[in-house]
């Protein structure tokens, strides 16, 4: 294996991803390369210059290596090159299946348990408009059975917890105010 | 079974075109159609390996068009941090394959040295049919296979460090995949953004581009019969 030096930036940098962006190899501000993993997907891992310059020769990363400021900069970068204008335009719940409103349906009720009404209000009147759910009278039924049992739920109070983060401080606030 | 590791811009590619297509294809479609772009592209992104491919892939028929997996008994295969949605296929030989081989390692740098030397002998020597993928595992993996329960064969056989090389052209079409697979905890993700944006929350590019996938992977399972497995 030959070993091509890589440069190293000042700072924060984004040195490759796939067009996707979901994951994505980026330089810390001691010149350390991360591969940073998805929520729900190990990681993140340091890497090396050998396993950057594989996932760009097998893996379909391009090569970026816009210097950053920040790691929020980074993932504005991120962000900003990860344009989803070529993905086709699409509406899901016209191709849904009963097995998707019933997967869809399964999630608004776990969110619901964890305190969330409003959302999982708002989903499953969504599903309803789903052919798959007009042409199934068991899915059907089962919507409007979710929908009865969160009007006649109390109002819950979320868990008492410190947020994780801002959006989730965001949400809990949100969730604070309908209660 | 083959499986390969992709992207979700993979899956949205390969969802365009019905089929896995190779790496050529691949950047021939990112550069807008234009063929010339991109085979120049390609070149750029194999670096020191595209002497050692373009040889390797020379002493095949459809060699250009390969698809580079690994096998797989169970698992999410060696590449979940570079793509997390695994597609599966349990019998290449029903794709009516022009070319397939298995080999003990990483095909890229075993065969063909860095001055684009290929080892035909060495090639001739470890190359194994689909049907006797089992005998070059063990050819190669013994003696940490033998003697290994059971539930571990997927992580001897299948990691991000060591695994089996399969290579096929061309790339399956969709209905051809056994499965596809995501890790659990990534789908439950996946099932998270599906939900936000039906509560009409907006959602991030990049976030966009997983549910789009995620979303793919649906619309396989329902026109083609793939189903979506999580793998804990």
């Amino acid at each position: 294996m030959s070993s091509v030096a890589e440069p190293v930036g000042e700072g924060f940098t984004l040195v490759a991803m796939p067009p996707s962006g979901e994951t994505y190899i980026a330089r810390d501000d001691h010149g350390v390369l991360w591969l940073i993993t998805p929520p729900g997907v190990p990681g993140p891992e340091r890497i090396d210059t050998v396993v950057l310059r594989r996932a760009v020769a097998e893996h379909g990363f391009e090569r970026i290596d816009r210097v950053c400021d920040s790691w929020a900069d980074v993932d504005r970068a991120r962000q900003e090159l990860a344009t989803t204008l070529e993905l086709p335009q699409r509406d899901e719940l016209e191709e849904f299946d009963a097995e998707d409103l019933r997967r869809v349906l399964r999630h608004a009720a776990r969110m619901h348990v964890q305190g969330d009404v409003l959302r999982p209000r708002r989903v499953a009147h969504s599903l309803l408009r789903a052919p798959a759910a007009k042409a199934d009278d068991e899915v059907y039924t089962a919507i409007l059975d979710f929908l009865e049992q969160l009007d006649n739920a109390p109002l819950l109070t979320p868990a008492v917890a410190p947020p994780a983060d801002a959006q989730k401080a965001e949400a809990r606030q949100r969730m604070l105010l309908v209660s | 079974m083959l499986s390969t590791n992709i992207s979700a811009y993979k899956v949205a590619v390969f969802d365009e075109y019905q089929r896995v297509i190779d790496a050529r294809s691949l950047a021939t479609h990112k550069a807008g159609g234009d063929r010339a772009a991109g085979l120049r592209a390609f070149r750029a992104s194999q670096a020191e390996w595209f002497t050692r491919r373009v040889r390797f892939e020379a002493l095949w028929v459809d060699g250009r068009k390969l698809i580079y997996g690994a096998m797989n008994c169970g698992g999410l295969g060696p590449d979940e941090k570079y793509g997390p949605f695994c597609l599966t296929v349990a019998d290449p030989m029903r794709c009516n394959p022009t070319a397939i081989g298995v080999f003990p390692g990483n095909t890229a740098e075993r065969y063909v040295s860095l001055a684009g030397v290929v080892d035909r002998d060495r090639i001739d020597r470890e190359i194994g049919p689909w049907e006797q993928r089992a005998a070059v595992a063990i050819l190669e993996l013994a003696p940490g296979v033998l003697g290994a329960h059971r539930h571990r064969w997927s992580e001897i056989v299948c990691s991000k460090d060591r695994f089996i090389e399969v290579v096929i052209a061309p790339g399956p079409e969709l209905g051809q995949l056994t499965a596809t697979r995501c890790r659990g905890t990534y789908l439950e993700r996946l099932e998270a953004l599906e939900f936000r944006k039906l509560a009409g929350e907006a959602l991030t590019e990049t976030e966009t581009w997983e549910l789009s996938a995620f979303h793919a992977l649906q619309r396989w399972r329902r026109l083609h019969g793939v189903p979506v497995e999580a793998v804990a």
